[in-house]
């Protein structure tokens, strides 16, 4: 029974009601209980790693995929906390509430990953977006804060009700919520009886639901507004760990589930992703608000990752893989470094107030020009071949129209990606940029890796090619 | 025409009726209370399905908890009750458009549908006694344990955020503080002024 | 007995008229999360019905962890409505424009 301990969402889970009443007796030292935080997550990312649990619980999976996404998610967590009481401390909006918020829908994240029924997939996924609720209004003060989280709350909300509704139609067509005994039930239905038909009714209104929590493009209206309204340090959160969380829900439901229905949904999986694609790289070029730019430029790689996934192939699947760790770390060094240039309490707003930040700050001018590049796919870096994955699985698979589709607006987003460099470097205005820091290693360190990812890229496609296999063993 | 069917229609077009004036009220307490008597009437209708339980947890959960505290709110703010505006005309045939279409699409499907659906090998959960709530709890604690203690970090997670969200310090809040009273030292309220002469 | 595709279709009218209601209603966001309620009974409704159409509780436990969660959901929302109405003074969803670009 002792060793039931060592499963990393029962150490956050114990250590964070530890840590909840610890604060109270030490509310000045605040230091003291982010660092009791962060030796938590260490805790737990290192049995993540090391330990894979042999308990069997029939809606909870234990796997060496499912631990190995858990301890990516635990590093990036890391990451951002250490920047995020950075930012707040600079604006004096420190509150440990923050981090046992943030920490809370961190297991939300785990139990999303983990899941292995609706029920439970439905309580991680609401354990997530409750606490994004809370860290999206955290800033009280700010008109903008509030707006985006009730904004966030309705559709939030709306969207939980749809897959509900997708669930109830999925549990009354197949008599089951787990997700083995669904995958029997609809490989025995014959494809023209109406039960075949509700079940891709209910997978519909699921799909829907996932793609609104993932940000993709039918279902894309609040993410530019969000990530504009929230506190940067939140928009890093919201930006990576529900993203790698979801994409794994996905794989997850569609690969086992829903794997005999792939006829259907590999077309409208392949239709949002070229969607989400097309809507962010054209509605990015008038963006004049680099968070709603960075939004944007989110929407269309989360098309390439749904795209991928589409194609229902082997190299599909392991340029969906690729391409969602190279995003959420392109993400993290991008808005990492947003966090670090702070003129007020919503960081940097425009573009144009970047104008000569390579004069003032060069240390923060040129982080900024390798992610971007990074980003905009150029050679050398690591975003070039997560998205030259991409067009490689599709030229694999002979859709050579998407194929170049996607290629043109690859270069249309090169554009916007290059502006802000052209902005930093060779527009000389006086800036309000203020920092609070001249270096930062953990941030050098990840742009750093952008680079040398990028020249070395076999190390990471062992990554990925592992994960797809240890995937591959779980599903078939 | 049995009993059981004659009470099904007329909680359920009771339920209806209650439902659209929810949505259609122009003043929040109307609405609220209206949604009230949606939960009791559908309280009815669950039990009539077996879910005795639930039915009583909607009740005491809902009615008792929830919409006290949607009510308290609507007190709290002090909402002047607007005329329905123009805005509300614009984007209704917007929401009846919505409604047909969903509707039609979704009744002519489900109408016989269930009635010639063959399910085979469903490991349905043994029930042990007669009482609902009984093997509810059965259940609950046995098969959806973990499932269980997830809801707790949930609930959990409602307080925090609910508290940190909207607690203040109110600055006109008169109240003494020791420690700054016992700090207070001669030179800070009593100055002495020498040569003060005609 | 009543067939099961009265309540099935009873909880859709229920479901499509919580959406509409959040769709026509654009004077005040406390009539929008009362839709959102509304619209999670209909689902509610639908798991018991078709768990009672099938004889297991699955369908019932679902529900137990739907209110749960809802109630919980609904707590946030109206302090997320509180923090709103101190900044803004009004909740209207006319009034929610700040955020274009």
């Amino acid at each position: 029974m002792f060793d039931l301990f060592y499963i990393p969402e029962i150490i956050l889970s114990i250590g964070i009601l530890l840590v909840i009443v610890i604060d109270l007796y030490i509310e000045k030292q605040k230091y003291f209980s982010y660092l009791l935080i962060q030796f938590l997550i260490i805790l737990a990312s290192f049995y993540a790693l090391t330990e894979v649990p042999t308990h069997a619980y029939s809606s909870y999976e234990f796997s060496k995929f499912t631990s190995l996404i858990k301890f990516l998610l635990l590093v990036g967590a890391l990451i951002i906390f250490h920047y995020t009481y950075r930012h707040l401390n600079y604006l004096n909006n420190l509150k440990i509430e923050y981090f046992t918020i943030s920490v809370l829908g961190l297991i939300g994240t785990m139990i999303m990953i983990s899941a292995y029924s609706l029920l439970m997939l439905y309580l991680g996924i609401e354990l997530l977006s409750l606490a994004l609720y809370a860290l999206i209004g955290f800033n009280k003060a700010s008109k903008l804060s509030s707006e985006a989280a009730i904004k966030y709350y309705i559709l939030g909300a709306m969207s939980s009700g749809i897959l509900l509704f997708g669930i109830s139609l999925i549990y009354g067509f197949t008599g089951s919520i787990d997700y083995f005994e669904i995958a029997e039930q609809i490989s025995s239905v014959n494809n023209n009886s109406v039960q075949f038909l509700g079940i891709i009714f209910g997978m519909i209104f699921i799909t829907a639901s996932l793609c609104f929590k993932f940000g993709a493009a039918p279902f894309h209206i609040w993410v530019p507004d969000i990530y504009q309204g929230s506190l940067v340090s939140t928009t890093i959160l919201l930006s990576t760990l529900p993203k790698v969380a979801v994409f794994v829900v996905f794989l997850k439901l569609y690969f086992i589930p829903f794997i005999t229905l792939a006829f259907i949904w590999s077309d409208i999986l392949i239709f949002i992703g070229i969607a989400s694609i097309v809507i962010g790289s054209i509605f990015a070029l008038t963006q004049e608000n680099m968070k709603r730019l960075l939004a944007y430029s989110a929407i269309s790689n989360i098309g390439f990752i749904i795209l991928a996934m589409g194609l229902v192939t082997d190299d599909g699947l392991n340029a969906s893989l690729y391409y969602t760790i190279v995003y959420s770390f392109t993400a993290l060094a991008s808005f990492g470094i947003i966090t670090h240039i702070t003129s007020n309490s919503h960081g940097i707003e425009d573009i144009s107030d970047l104008a000569g930040l390579s004069k003032t700050h060069p240390y923060f001018a040129i982080l900024i020009l390798i992610t971007m590049l990074s980003s905009a796919g150029i050679p050398p870096l690591i975003g070039f071949h997560a998205k030259l994955m991409v067009i490689q699985a599709l030229i694999n698979n002979s859709y050579i129209i998407l194929s170049v589709l996607v290629v043109l607006m690859t270069v249309i987003s090169a554009y916007y990606y290059l502006r802000i460099i052209k902005t930093i470097y060779f527009e000389n205005r006086e800036n309000l940029i203020s920092t609070y820091t001249r270096n930062n290693i953990l941030l050098s360190i990840n742009v750093i890796l952008l680079l040398g990812l990028g020249v070395f890229p076999f190390i990471m496609f062992d990554i990925t090619s592992y994960l797809a296999s240890i995937l591959v063993d779980i599903s078939i | 025409m049995n009993i059981e069917l004659i009470t099904f229609i007329i909680f359920s077009s009771l339920l209806i009726f209650t439902s659209i004036k929810v949505i259609t009220s122009s003043n929040p307490v109307l609405s609220a209370i209206n949604l009230v008597f949606s939960f009791f009437l559908s309280a009815v209708l669950w039990l009539l399905l077996g879910a005795e339980f639930l039915s009583i947890i909607l009740i005491l959960v809902y009615v008792g908890a929830v919409m006290v505290l949607f009510l308290f709110v609507v007190m709290m703010l002090d909402i002047n009750i607007a005329k329905k505006n123009a805005a509300y005309i614009k984007y209704l045939p917007l929401g009846i458009g919505i409604f047909i279409v969903f509707n039609i699409l979704i009744i002519l499907f489900f109408i016989n549908t269930f009635e010639n659906i063959n399910y085979n090998a469903i490991s349905s959960i043994n029930i042990i006694s007669e009482s609902n709530t009984e093997n509810l709890g059965f259940v609950l604690f046995t098969d959806y344990i973990l499932e269980f203690e997830i809801a707790g970090l949930i609930l959990l997670l409602g307080i925090l955020s609910a508290i940190i969200l909207t607690y203040r310090k109110n600055p006109n809040n008169k109240y003494q503080d020791p420690a700054r009273q016992i700090d207070v030292r001669k030179k800070d309220r009593l100055k002495v002024i020498k040569g003060l002469k005609e | 007995m009543i067939p099961i595709s009265y309540y099935l279709i009873l909880s859709t009218i229920i479901f499509t008229l919580s959406i509409a209601g959040i769709f026509i209603n654009r004077k005040n966001i406390l009539v929008l999360l009362m839709s959102l309620e509304l619209m999670f009974l209909s689902v509610n409704f639908n798991l018991i019905t078709l768990g009672n159409y099938l004889g297991d509780l699955t369908g019932q436990v679902f529900v137990f962890f739907v209110l749960t969660v809802v109630a919980a959901e609904s707590a946030i929302g109206l302090a997320l409505l509180i923090v709103l109405f101190r900044n803004k003074k009004s909740i209207d969803v006319d009034d929610l424009s700040e955020l274009k670009g």
